[in-house]
């Protein structure tokens, strides 16, 4: 008796004309490709650690000061980080005013650790009578041994109260 | 302790306008000394110091003079921290290096000190992109103009007075 061949619902899929380990390899090409010639973004950060009274200058050598240290951190090495620099008191309801910049910071990583960046330099005098609460700020560039320029900035994440006020002068 | 031996120990505890003092002090009374290792220098184009806790080689390619330096006992130097361009005529490049000496002194002092009684944090080497004996570095890159207003306007007669006792 005849039967009739049932119609397949979903069509059978047509064969391949190019073999898929051809496809696989010039995919696998291509991407290789596209990764030699277009560098990754390199990826820096800044910490603007928290503005603090020196108590051991206080302590032993009667010197008042107040320090900043900044860092910045690549993924790939740096040539150096240029940066500024801002201790701004914070004024109850009034927003903050400058208290020191100190401009053009050029800072170089260490030979073994080309990568890094850690200023530690930025103290000064705090002199002033009263309390007052400081925060740190800073912008500016880092420059990568391979030509290329990151921006970065930062700001010191909460205000600290300090025992003593930076002189304007 | 004299003054100035005392700020051979500050390092990072320096500031600025100790920096300053420090720096017109090392000019004036060690220029003969920086004469003569200017004329050296443009001899031999290479020049060995050594200042605090540091040592500094001293490079004059052309009319390029850089300075390298590392941290007493350290293995590598650190290349090329600052270089500045000099003049063509013998005089004011003799000048010119002469500052730069008090200058590189002044940036290893404050970057690699004598041990004293101020702990030290070993962080990156720190300079500032203007040098004393540029106009710029009184007015933060603003001009010379500025600068030289803002320089007239220092006044730092109690630390040269301390340093010159000393």
């Amino acid at each position: 008796m005849f039967q009739p061949i049932p119609k397949p619902l979903i069509p059978a899929v047509i064969k391949a004309r190019v073999p898929i380990w051809l496809l696989v390899v010039a995919l696998a090409t291509q991407y290789a490709i596209n990764s030699t010639n277009k560098p990754s973004e390199p990826n820096c950060r800044i910490n603007v650690q928290r503005v603090h009274q020196s108590t051991y200058s206080l302590e032993f050598q009667k010197l008042s000061e107040a320090k900043l240290k900044i860092s910045t951190l690549c993924d790939v090495p740096q040539a150096y980080t240029s940066l500024t620099a801002k201790f701004e008191e914070v004024l109850p309801n009034r927003g903050n005013k400058v208290a020191k910049v100190i401009s053009n910071i050029i800072a170089r990583p260490r030979p073994d650790r080309e990568n890094y960046v850690l200023i530690e330099n930025l103290t000064v005098p705090c002199n002033g009578k009263g309390k007052a609460e400081y925060l740190g700020q800073a912008y500016g560039q880092v420059h990568l041994k391979d030509s290329r320029i990151v921006d970065v900035s930062g700001v010191s994440d909460i205000p600290n109260p300090l025992s003593c006020r930076i002189s304007a002068k | 302790m004299s003054f100035y031996e005392e700020l051979l120990t500050l390092g990072q505890h320096l500031h600025e306008r100790e920096r300053l003092a420090l720096y017109r002090f090392l000019f004036e009374t060690k220029s003969e000394l920086y004469k003569s290792d200017a004329i050296e220098l443009i001899k031999s184009h290479d020049l060995k110091r050594s200042i605090a806790n540091g040592e500094i080689v001293y490079s004059l390619n052309g009319n390029v003079v850089s300075y390298a330096a590392r941290k007493n006992g350290s293995s590598e130097f650190q290349e090329k921290l600052r270089e500045v361009n000099l003049s063509e005529i013998s005089r004011f490049r003799i000048r010119k290096l002469i500052k730069f000496f008090a200058q590189s002194e002044v940036e290893v002092i404050w970057n690699y000190p004598l041990q004293g009684r101020n702990p030290q944090e070993t962080g990156s080497y720190c300079i500032l992109s203007y040098p004393y004996f540029d106009l710029r570095y009184f007015s933060n890159g603003r001009g010379r103009i500025i600068g030289l207003v803002n320089k007239l306007k220092i006044d730092d007669t109690d630390l040269r007075k301390k340093l010159k006792a000393s």
